[in-house]
C-alpha cells in the first residue's frame, strides 16, 4: 500500500466515522480532492486516478497542422484516467491557465529566436521564467463530455491550429469516433474533408 | 500519519518552482494498436495523438519543468523493432517505432517518463 491508499483508506475511516454508509472510494477520492484544491495538480491527479473508472471517449478530435501542410491530419483521442477527472470534476485546471502557459512558452521561444540563440528548442525550462500556472490553479467542476473535448482541444491542440489560425480551410474537428476510418493502408494521406466549406462557398 | 508520508514524498521545492517527486515516474502510457490508436493504461496523459503510421504524440496533463527529461520506451513486437523519441516539449513527447527493414510501423508500446514536473 502507498502514501495514497493510505491518504484514501484514511479519508474513507473519517466518513465512515462521520456517520456516513457505504462509502466507496470514488467518495473517498471527491471529498480528499476537496480538501487538496490547493495543492499541485499531479497529487490531484494521482488520487483521481485511484478512485476514479477510467472512461473511453466516444470522440476524437481532427486537426491539420498549417505549420507542417504536407503532413497527415493528426487525430487526437482523450486518455480514459483524464477524462474521468474532467467528467468528475475538482482535479482539472481552468483552461485558461494552460493557454496563458502555452503564450508564455512560445513568447519565450519566440524571444531567444529574436536574440539569434541557436538550438534554443530544448531550452526552455519554468523556473526560469517564474513557474508554470496550471500546476497550482484552482481545479474546476464536472464537465460534459462535449465540454471535456473542446477543452482538450484547447489545451492540446496547438494555439496556431484553433485559435491563431486566419486562413479558409476547415483545419480541426470534432467528430464521433466512428467517424475516424478504420482502413489505414493510406493513413499518411488523410487530410479533412473540405465539403461543408464548398457547400458554403457555392452557396 | 498518513497525510504525513504524502507530504513527506511530494511537496513545492521553494527555492525553484518545479515539483520534487522523488523516485516515481511522472507519466506513462501502455498504447493499444487497434484500428484507432487508443491509451490503456495511463498516469498524467492527457491525450494520445496519431500523428500517422508508426507516430504517436503523448499530451502530459501536469506538465514538465523542462524538456530534459527522461523517455523510457518499450514495444510488444518485433526484434528489429526500436522505439524513438522526438520533439520533447514540457507539454509532451512524439514516439516513432521503426523496423529496421520497413520504415516506421503501427506496434503496441509501452512509454515512461522521469524528470521534474513544473
Amino acid at each position: 500500500m502507498d502514501g495514497i491508499d493510505q491518504l484514501i483508506t484514511a479519508e474513507i475511516n473519517a466518513l465512515v466515522a462521520g456517520g456516513r454508509e457505504d462509502v466507496t472510494k470514488r467518495d473517498a477520492g471527491k471529498s480528499l480532492l476537496k480538501k487538496l484544491k490547493n495543492e499541485h495538480l499531479f497529487l490531484r491527479i494521482l488520487i483521481a486516478k485511484k478512485c476514479f473508472e477510467p472512461v473511453v471517449s466516444k470522440y476524437r478530435i481532427v486537426y491539420e497542422d498549417p505549420a507542417d501542410p504536407d503532413e497527415p491530419c493528426r487525430i487526437v483521442a482523450p486518455d480514459p484516467n483524464w477524462l474521468a477527472s474532467a467528467l468528475e470534476g475538482g482535479v482539472l485546471p481552468d483552461i485558461q491557465p494552460y493557454i496563458d502557459d502555452k503564450d508564455t512558452e512560445r513568447n519565450w521561444y519566440q524571444e531567444m529566436a529574436e536574440l539569434g540563440f541557436a538550438n534554443v528548442n530544448t531550452n526552455f525550462f519554468w523556473s526560469a521564467v517564474g513557474g508554470a500556472k496550471h500546476p497550482y490553479a484552482e481545479p474546476i467542476d464536472p464537465m460534459t463530455e462535449e465540454e471535456a473535448i473542446e477543452y482538450l482541444l484547447m489545451k492540446d491542440v496547438p494555439l496556431h491550429v484553433w485559435r491563431d489560425y486566419e486562413g479558409n480551410r476547415e483545419i480541426f474537428k470534432m467528430v464521433p469516433v466512428e467517424m475516424v476510418p478504420k482502413e489505414t493502408t493510406f493513413r499518411d494521406a488523410w487530410q479533412i474533408k473540405q465539403e461543408n466549406i464548398d457547400e458554403h462557398i457555392t452557396n | 500519519m498518513a497525510r504525513t508520508v504524502i507530504m513527506d514524498t511530494i511537496k513545492k521545492d521553494e527555492s525553484a518552482t518545479e515539483m520534487s517527486v522523488d523516485g516515481i515516474v511522472k507519466a506513462f502510457a501502455v498504447i493499444d494498436n487497434g484500428t484507432t490508436p487508443s491509451i490503456e493504461k495511463s498516469l498524467n496523459i492527457s491525450s494520445l495523438n496519431d500523428i500517422g503510421i508508426g507516430q504517436r504524440g503523448l499530451n502530459f496533463t501536469s506538465g514538465m519543468n523542462d524538456a530534459s527529461y527522461g523517455v523510457v520506451g518499450a514495444i510488444e513486437s518485433g526484434a528489429d523493432d526500436i522505439h524513438v523519441y522526438r520533439n520533447k516539449t514540457v507539454n509532451g513527447y512524439e514516439a516513432r517505432i521503426y523496423d529496421s527493414s520497413s520504415g516506421v510501423e503501427d506496434t503496441p508500446m509501452t512509454t515512461s517518463v522521469l524528470g521534474d514536473l513544473a
